[in-house]
């Protein structure tokens, strides 16, 4: 079972459908002597964060034992890869849902002055976006509100373009934002992939399956996965999707213009039940 | 081998306004973020700094020396 | 960029505090004496329910900037009235009258609005004042009920709170406000 459905999830739901996940409150009594507390710039920093680590790429015993403090400190921000289904049912529940700049992109690719066609693809959750002003640096390029029906026409937008939907918790297993996500620029599916910091982006609760009477071959799933789990048969002339790979993203499954790919339970494959 | 790879921040003040680099890289090795942030205060230009992260992905082409305007980027390969 | 105060405004909360000091207000209740605990329901129905007038009548003067934003987002998307100005008016009672620094909200979506009290400073008055047996009979629900209820029908909400867990059976009170 998903390690964090077992321990967040409601009754045995998914933890991101558990209205208790996304709760916190509006105000609370002020402490004088708090007020000048420092900022932490974890997340704003993102990758400097991991550079330690990724220094000691080429000492596998060093890396090892780095990486441990990386794991430990992803507890408490974790991730994971959600199909669109899902995400529709999670801006059902999340309240207040803004549009804002993707994090990640503007520390990586430095695409926040990009102008109006930046893709501002991120939405941040919860009753923290109220008071974004305090912290402008970290809602850079600004907020944007969203009614339930527009967030889940931006979420569409970006997915059927290619952007893998993941979730994001500030202090697990708070949910703070929904990513529209793409390698390399994010940061959580690179670290995950690259670097092997899993609790930053477990894999979905679904994984793709190619139905090889519908495949006609034509390898557009091909570009768009993002987590180098399909290729081109070259002899059955079939899509080849290694479901051990598979983050059932959900991404291919638009992609294809048979409709030959679809998603399906994680849990019931035993073979892939553990696998996240 | 990880190479090396050194930002001299004195000839590189304001990188998010140039992100050259950044953008031209193959392989997104380089993150830029601010050093500082305050409240209710947008951090300035020159309190950004860019580096080199991903450095083990570097396959050194070099595209990021050469885009460089003030030369502020040096890529040196291991002990070599 | 302008510094905002996102906090309750202090002099609100502090006046709120001193109106509905929940000792003083417990003393007034004559628990011990017997036949009075339908008239300490009925006290405790008028505190809840002049904590929640007092509460909405002085939060709609001082507004913080949570309150505009949150305004501004609710205008803009035309959502988030429920469940957001019922809270609102919540956290300004109880952080009023209770100890804690802030209310454990338990769900916020646009369907449920729920919360939980680990501690609580009425029942704990009740307590000193009249002992544990009278405080487990929970009389002071019904200022919790009251103070809920006239904050959602202030806002045209027609909707029933339920007590899902209880200071007297599970050392913590949660309550419950579900839209059909």
């Amino acid at each position: 079972m998903c390690e964090l459905c077992e321990k967040y999830g409601d009754n045995g739901g998914r933890w991101y459908l558990n209205p208790e996940n996304y709760a916190r409150p509006l105000y609370k009594k002020v402490e004088k002597e708090k007020e000048k507390e420092p900022m932490i710039l974890t997340e704003l920093q993102g990758p400097f964060y991991y550079k330690p680590l990724i220094e000691l790429k080429d000492n596998p015993e060093a890396f090892e034992k780095m990486r441990e403090g990386y794991l430990k400190f992803h507890e408490t921000m974790s991730g994971q890869v959600v199909s669109l289904e899902d995400a529709e049912k999670m801006v059902e529940i999340a309240h207040p849902i803004a549009r804002i700049d993707c994090i990640c992109r503007r520390i990586t690719r430095a695409t926040l002055e990009d102008g109006e066609q930046r893709p501002r693809s991120c939405l941040g959750l919860g009753v923290g976006m109220f008071r974004w002003e305090e912290w402008p640096e970290r809602y850079k390029g600004g907020v944007e509100f969203l009614s339930t029906e527009e967030a889940k026409e931006h979420i569409e937008h970006w997915h059927k373009r290619g952007m893998v939907i993941t979730i994001m918790t500030f202090g697990t297993p708070y949910i703070g934002g929904i990513c529209l996500c793409d390698y390399p620029d994010c940061l959580a599916i690179r670290m995950r992939l690259d670097y092997g910091i899993k609790p930053f982006l477990l894999k979905g609760h679904q994984v793709a399956k190619v139905n090889y009477e519908e495949c006609t071959g034509c390898g557009t799933c091909v570009q768009r996965c993002q987590f180098g789990a399909i290729k081109m048969e070259v002899t059955t002339k079939k899509s080849n999707i290694d479901m051990t790979r598979c983050f059932g993203c959900g991404v291919c499954t638009y992609a294809c213009p048979q409709d030959a790919i679809s998603l399906i339970d994680r849990e019931k494959l035993p073979g892939l039940k553990e696998e996240w | 081998m990880i190479p090396q790879i050194e930002i001299d921040k004195n000839k590189c003040p304001t990188p998010y306004e140039c992100k050259k680099c950044l953008q031209i890289c193959p392989q997104a090795i380089f993150a830029v973020a601010p050093t500082k942030v305050e409240r209710f205060k947008e951090t300035a230009p020159e309190d950004y700094e860019v580096q080199a992260v991903f450095k083990d992905k570097c396959v050194l082409c070099m595209d990021c020396v050469k885009v460089c305007p003030t030369g502020a980027i040096k890529i040196k390969v291991g002990g070599r | 960029m302008e510094k905002y105060n996102f906090g309750l405004d202090e002099e609100m909360v502090k006046a709120l505090s001193e109106e509905f000091a929940p000792l003083n207000f417990v003393k007034t209740l004559k628990l011990s004496q017997p036949h009075s605990i339908e008239d300490a329901r009925a006290s405790l129905e008028e505190y809840g329910r002049e904590l929640a007038r007092r509460s909405i009548e002085k939060g709609e003067k001082k507004i913080d900037r949570v309150y505009r934003v949150m305004k501004k987002a609710m205008e803009k998307t035309g959502e988030m009235k429920f469940p957001f100005i019922p809270q609102r008016y919540l956290e300004i009672a109880y952080l009023s009258i209770q100890p804690f620094r802030r209310l454990r909200i338990v769900a916020n979506s646009s369907r449920i609005l729920s919360y939980r009290l680990n501690e609580c400073s009425l029942y704990k008055a009740i307590e000193e004042q009249y002992g544990k047996k009278a405080a487990n009979k929970m009389v002071c629900k019904s200022a919790c009920f009251a103070l809920i209820e006239e904050i959602l029908s202030h806002f045209d909400f027609d909707i029933k709170p339920s007590l899902e867990a209880s200071m007297a059976d599970d050392g913590k009170c949660q309550f419950k406000i579900e839209r059909k």
